[in-house]
């Protein structure tokens, strides 16, 4: 809560001049029953009209000010909570751009989306309505109870005594709620990761006609927050009428001993009325704050759950001191001794690589599906880190180099393209937001994805959907690959790219390649050896060990599993030929 | 190339009662209970406005007057009343509280049943965090305002119908003077009503479209991270979050114009009160010192509800934007729907004819032309050419996902148009270009479309996959929970799942696009011989770009920009001089 506070502390002027603007509001209020108690003692019961028109003037006077200042108020406070969720917000958002990917391996859009709209506003709710509002309340009820003592001290006792007797139940109560609002937030976020999942996976859903099924599982998630729901309003609602319920109760001991009390001629009539009209307006805020105190179970959860957020350790980032690699980065990558798991499991997907591949030239992998291909791509642009070993680009680790400037030489077309809802054109910029169309057609040249863009009505400005639907899955591809190299990187990595193409337009990539890879240091990932061969280096990758090593010609002398595969595929091609 | 969905000019147009009248729909099948509720709030509403009324009993006929016998009894009376009104308030709000959670539970079904009965079109124009938006923030904003706001309303409106009334029992004239004023916040009301909508949709949008934005930058933040985008995608969070911001604070500064207002004719309604009463104090018996105090009381108890109702009316708003936003999706139509008289496919041979189907995602740009293409029962076509040729969407059309611009698409000689989609889909196997795994256990998974299939088929279509060696390397096994979209898993390991998911499904009609692209050529062979197998005796679509898988094809159709080039099997279509199979033949093994 105190952590929650703290994002108030740098709008404390604000904040100041709303608890200020408050006391204004609540002392005006306090003022309007005293004015009348005159009138009603002075002007009515005298029949002396002469100081009518001052207290009058009084009373529009008060009600002018007193609206100014909730009009400022009012402002003043929405400003206020939406500089507050701006900053939280922001302070997420920024901290999920900086955490690793091994987090996102492990959590939900669904979830960190409902964290960030649902927890957020719950927050803003609090700490620019419910939290001013409440000490404005509290003023309130304090001056309130002040003005009153001042007219009478044991009729204010009457007043405070069910008031102290509420704020404690309140309190209470709430605290008998937080369990299950805790619960009910869990479960909403079950429900949107659901959700999330039947609608990003709308395709096969169906596909296979499952429908119904998806619904079941929806309809149990929805049922039991339904039910959550329920619960929190039977235990609150049975509770809850008899405290606010004090407020009544308190006239009514008010009515008995004042009235006992005007009837023994111990205080006028006026000083009674005056009172009942205190204990009135003492109504209105006391059921407010109550109704506030709703609110705060579901604040203290959704709070909880933003700092878990923004505590999570980010494993990787640039370290304090980056070291830099000279003028240039040159690209030479070196594995020494480098093994691997994914946090969370037990096996090591990559064990004792030991690989160089020197500035400029090409290293291909191959092996069979799951045997660590990408991951050991992944290494290098610090997605994960090795759990031991190092990685070095030019003989310096890159857990010494800071990881921006890593990863700005480094162009990569992963497995899965992943395109995003914006111009074909933004999307070849992603990693150049500055780009000339110029350079980004150039790139599109080379991915062989410049004739198919120009035959589309809007060429490059194009809007393509979410993951880049509109596109066919060879047309992905290669807007991937033009991604990669409009960034003009040191380091090249292809993984798997050209799974997607037909034979025709994988002959002239791999030409446009032979002229794009020069120079550059190459990490080429393919199933089919035809795109390998041509690799400096070749490396066979199975169950996470390198097994076999060396040229094209060395490796098919070796006879091992590259030339089995070789052959196989020598086989399949001639059969077709 | 997509047809956005434009949702600010859809949802203007609703008039509010409609929504209101529509929203109340939804009480229906809870009348007997709602009726209940409201008798039981007219009891506490009176209870409640009695109670200025014993108060000024007491005052004016017992403490003024200094008479003590039957004082303690009145006292008591309102005691009672008192513990009747906690009562009745209590059952109330749990009575509209229950019955406001189904209400909500029954449009989240509706609204869920709905969108899953839509077609691809607007999933490809709606993007995912808009549809999640509608989920949880319109709808928790009903929520709210059934579950709370509501109650508060219906209180407020009768509280304030009742002091009005009593005002006039006690004192008609000082009632008509009190009241003077009222007009006022009225002609506000007027006058900000449809200002305020406004801002309130416009607020909504910019808020969907953050929701979006920022639903895409974490299903993409790999890539955002891959390609150090953080700092440019963080300015444009910072605009479009002041985008909101700035609308948030246009829509609050409308709206704090009422409570100073109210505060203003509530003190001008008071001192109209009290001039009145001072001239005329003496002058009526109806204007006693007690009746003073009633009616301030009454006046404060009137522009109390004044004030709540004027915010109401700004909440009544905000709910009636997010109801609307929920009818919007509810009442838009799928654009692929089953006729009234749709039969369902009982069973199939697979005989599968185009029949000189055209076909553009946007009718103006065809992506298929007059393709005319017969499938018997069992046969494998196989369908080759370039990239963007149009073989996936062949592959669509079949599962009808989509609806042909021209021509019909017969199966078993049925026009696929005239049957219901689901009960065609249930003879259709397929494994998509991009392999989609559920965030649930890998056996769930596998026996997606069969849930009730035993683990024993689940381990046969595993290992019929060649997925079952690796999965039995996973954690838990087959119990593992897959991580969202499969991210614990390899892409070839992901196509395996998704093999294994078409393979248990036993289809009449098996679709493979592209299903081994990622997989490595031994393992690509070894399914390769399983699905030869399984193949017997149905009909396949096969989609490949290495030919030699499709090599034993019974035919293959040759796709060009959206027309079929050549037909053939491999051994007539790999002589044929100039060919287009032969060229990606040579350009293959080259
Ligand atoms: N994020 C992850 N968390 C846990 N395990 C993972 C993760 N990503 C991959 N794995 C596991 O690590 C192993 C190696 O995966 P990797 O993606 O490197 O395979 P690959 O050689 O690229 O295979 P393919 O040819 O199918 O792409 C696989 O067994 C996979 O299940
Ligand atoms: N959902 C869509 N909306 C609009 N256009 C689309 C959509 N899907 C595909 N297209 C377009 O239709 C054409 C055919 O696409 P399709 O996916 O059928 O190609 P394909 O032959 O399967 O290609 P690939 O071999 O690359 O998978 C392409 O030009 C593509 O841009
Ligand atoms: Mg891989």
């Amino acid at each position: 809560m105190q952590r929650l506070l703290s994002f108030l502390r740098p709008h404390w002027q604000l904040v100041a001049a709303l608890i200020g603007l408050n006391l204004l509001i609540a002392v005006l209020l306090v003022i309007s029953p005293i004015v009348i108690k005159q009138v009603v003692d002075e002007v009515i019961a005298k029949q002396n009209l002469a100081g009518l028109p001052t207290y009058l003037g009084i009373i529009v006077a008060v009600a002018a000010l007193r609206a100014a200042a909730l009009l400022g108020y009012q402002v003043g406070r929405e400003r206020l909570g939406q500089t507050v969720i701006t900053d939280i917000r922001t302070a997420l958002y920024r901290k999920l751009l900086a955490l690793h990917w091994g987090y996102y391996d492990n959590e939900r859009t669904g979830s960190l989306m409902s964290r960030m709209i649902g927890d957020v506003e719950s927050t803003r709710i609090f700490l620019s309505g419910i939290l001013i509002d409440s000490v404005n309340q509290v003023t309130t009820i304090v001056l309130l109870l002040a003005g009153f003592a001042q007219q009478d001290l044991t009729l204010a006792l009457i007043a405070a005594v069910p008031t102290c007797i509420y704020g404690i139940t309140l309190y209470l109560l709430f605290a008998e709620r937080r369990e299950i609002q805790l619960k009910i937030h869990q479960q909403s976020a079950v429900v949107n990761a659901t959700l999330q999942d039947s609608l990003s996976g709308v395709k096969v859903v169906k596909a296979f006609a499952q429908e119904p099924q998806e619904f079941k599982k929806f309809d149990r998630d929805i049922k039991l927050l339904a039910e959550l729901n329920i619960r929190s309003n039977r235990v609150w609602n049975l509770r809850n009428p008899w405290v606010s319920g004090m407020t009544r109760l308190m006239q009514l001991t008010l009515i008995l001993v004042g009235g006992l009390r005007v009837m023994n001629g111990e205080i006028s009539l006026g000083t009674l009325v005056a009172a009942l009209a205190f204990a009135n307006l003492m109504m209105v805020p006391v059921q407010q704050l109550g109704q506030q105190m709703t609110a705060l179970g579901q604040t203290a959860s959704a709070a909880m759950r933003i700092f878990q957020t923004l505590d999570e350790p980010i494993a990787i980032k640039s370290p304090a001191m980056p070291l830099a690699a000279g003028d240039e980065l040159r690209g030479d990558i070196r594995f020494e001794n480098v093994s691997f798991k994914y946090p969370k499991t037990n096996s090591y997907v990559l064990k004792h690589i030991n690989l160089h591949v020197p500035a400029g030239t090409s290293l291909a992998l191959v092996g069979a599906t799951g045997a660590g291909k990408s991951t050991l791509a992944n290494l290098i642009p610090r997605f994960y880190d090795p759990i031991t070993g190092s990685l070095k680009i030019d003989n310096i680790d890159v857990r010494e180099m800071d990881l921006s400037e890593l990863r700005r030489h480094i162009g990569i077309v992963s497995q899965d393209p992943l395109l995003f809802s914006a111009s074909i054109a933004e999307n070849i910029a992603f990693g150049r937001v500055d780009a000339t169309q110029a350079t980004i057609e150039r790139a599109a040249k080379l991915a062989q994805a410049h004739t198919f863009i120009t035959a589309l009505p809007k060429g490059y400005a194009t809007v393509i959907g979410e993951r880049g639907v509109g596109l066919s899955g060879g047309q992905k591809q290669r807007l991937a690959i033009a991604r990669a190299i409009l960034l003009d990187p040191r380091i090249l990595i292809l993984d798997d790219s050209m799974s997607a193409v037909d034979a025709e337009t994988e002959r002239l990539l791999q030409l446009a390649f032979a002229e794009v890879m020069r120079g550059r240091s190459t990490l080429l990932i393919a199933h089919r050896l035809s795109t390998v061969s041509q690799a400096d280096q070749i490396m066979v990758l199975r169950n996470g060990q390198i097994v076999e090593q060396g040229s094209h010609n060395q490796l098919f002398a070796a006879s091992g599993y590259y030339r089995e595969i070789l052959e196989m595929q020598r086989m399949s091609t001639e059969s077709i030929t | 190339m997509l047809r956005r969905f434009t949702t600010h000019k859809d949802f203007a147009q609703t008039p509010p009662d409609q929504v209101l009248k529509r929203l109340f729909g939804y009480l229906r099948p809870y009348r007997r209970r709602m009726l209940f509720a409201l008798s039981i709030y007219v009891m506490c509403v009176t209870l409640t406005n009695l109670n200025p009324f014993v108060d000024r009993i007491l005052i004016d006929q017992y403490i003024a007057v200094e008479r003590r016998e039957g004082f303690y009894l009145i006292l008591l009376l309102a005691l009672a009343m008192h513990i009747l009104n906690q009562l009745g308030a209590g059952l109330r709000q749990i009575l509209v509280g229950r019955t406001n959670q189904h209400i909500l539970y029954d449009l989240r079904c509706q609204l869920f049943n709905h969108i899953q009965r839509l077609s691809f079109s607007f999933f490809e124009s709606v993007p995912v965090g808009s549809i999640m938006t509608r989920f949880i923030s319109d709808l928790t904003t009903l929520n709210d305002f059934l579950a709370w706001q509501m109650a508060i309303l219906v209180y407020d409106v009768s509280l304030g119908l009742i002091s009005i009334t009593l005002m006039f029992l006690i004192d008609a004239h000082l009632a008509l003077v009190a009241l003077l004023t009222l007009p006022v916040l009225v002609a506000l009301g007027v006058y900000l009503r449809p200002r305020i909508r406004d801002a309130y949709e416009e607020m909504r949008e910019a808020g969907s479209r953050l929701n979006v934005f920022l639903a895409e930058n974490i299903s993409g933040m790999r890539v955002i991270q891959a390609f150090v985008r953080q700092n440019v995608n963080l300015s444009e969070f910072g605009h479009k979050n002041s985008d909101v911001v700035a609308r948030y604070m246009h829509t609050m500064r409308l709206q704090a114009w009422f409570m100073p207002v109210v505060e203003l004719t509530r003190a001008a309604g008071l001192v109209a009160v009290l001039y009145v009463a001072a001239q005329e104090v003496g002058l009526r018996p109806s204007l006693t010192v007690g009746t003073l105090v009633a009616f301030t009381a009454y006046i404060n108890n009137l522009w109390g509800p004044i004030n709540t109702i004027t915010n109401m009316f700004v909440i009544l708003q905000s709910a009636l934007t997010s109801a609307n936003r929920a009818f919007t999706i509810l009442d838009t139509q799928a654009d692929i729907a089953d006729t009234p008289d749709a039969k369902a496919l009982a069973s199939v041979h697979g005989d599968i004819l185009f029949d000189n189907v055209s076909f553009g995602y946007d009718p103006a740009h065809p992506v298929l032309r007059d393709i005319h293409l017969h499938i018997p029962p069992g046969q494998m076509v196989a369908l080759v050419g370039q990239t963007g040729s149009g073989k996936t969407t062949i592959a669509s059309l079949v599962c009808r996902f989509y609806d042909v611009t021209a021509g019909r698409i017969l199966v078993d000689n049925i026009d696929i148009r005239t049957v219901q989609q689901r009960s065609l889909r249930q003879h259709i196997g397929v494994v998509l270009q991009d392999p989609f795994i559920f965030s649930d256990t890998i056996a769930n998974n596998i026996r997606y479309a069969r849930p009730n299939a035993s683990m024993d088929e689940v381990i046969t279509a595993a290992t019929f996959a060649n997925a079952h060696d690796f999965i039995l390397q996973q954690e838990d096994g087959y119990d593992t929970i897959c991580g969202e979209r499969g991210a614990q898993f390899s892409q070839g390991q992901r196509q395996l799942i998704s093999i294994a998911r078409a393979i248990l499904a036993n289809p009449r009609i098996l679709i493979l696009d592209e299903a081994t692209s990622a997989v490595d050529t031994q393992t690509e062979m070894l399914i390769q011989q399983a699905l030869e197998r399984l193949m017997q005796g149905r009909t396949a679509i096969v989609i490949a770009h290495r030919l030699s898988t499709i090599r034993r094809a019974d035919q293959i159709v040759v796709l060009k920009q959206g027309t079929i080039a050549e037909t053939g099997t491999h051994t007539t279509l790999i002589d044929r001089p100039n060919g287009y199979y032969a060229a990606l033949c040579k350009a293959q093994g080259r």
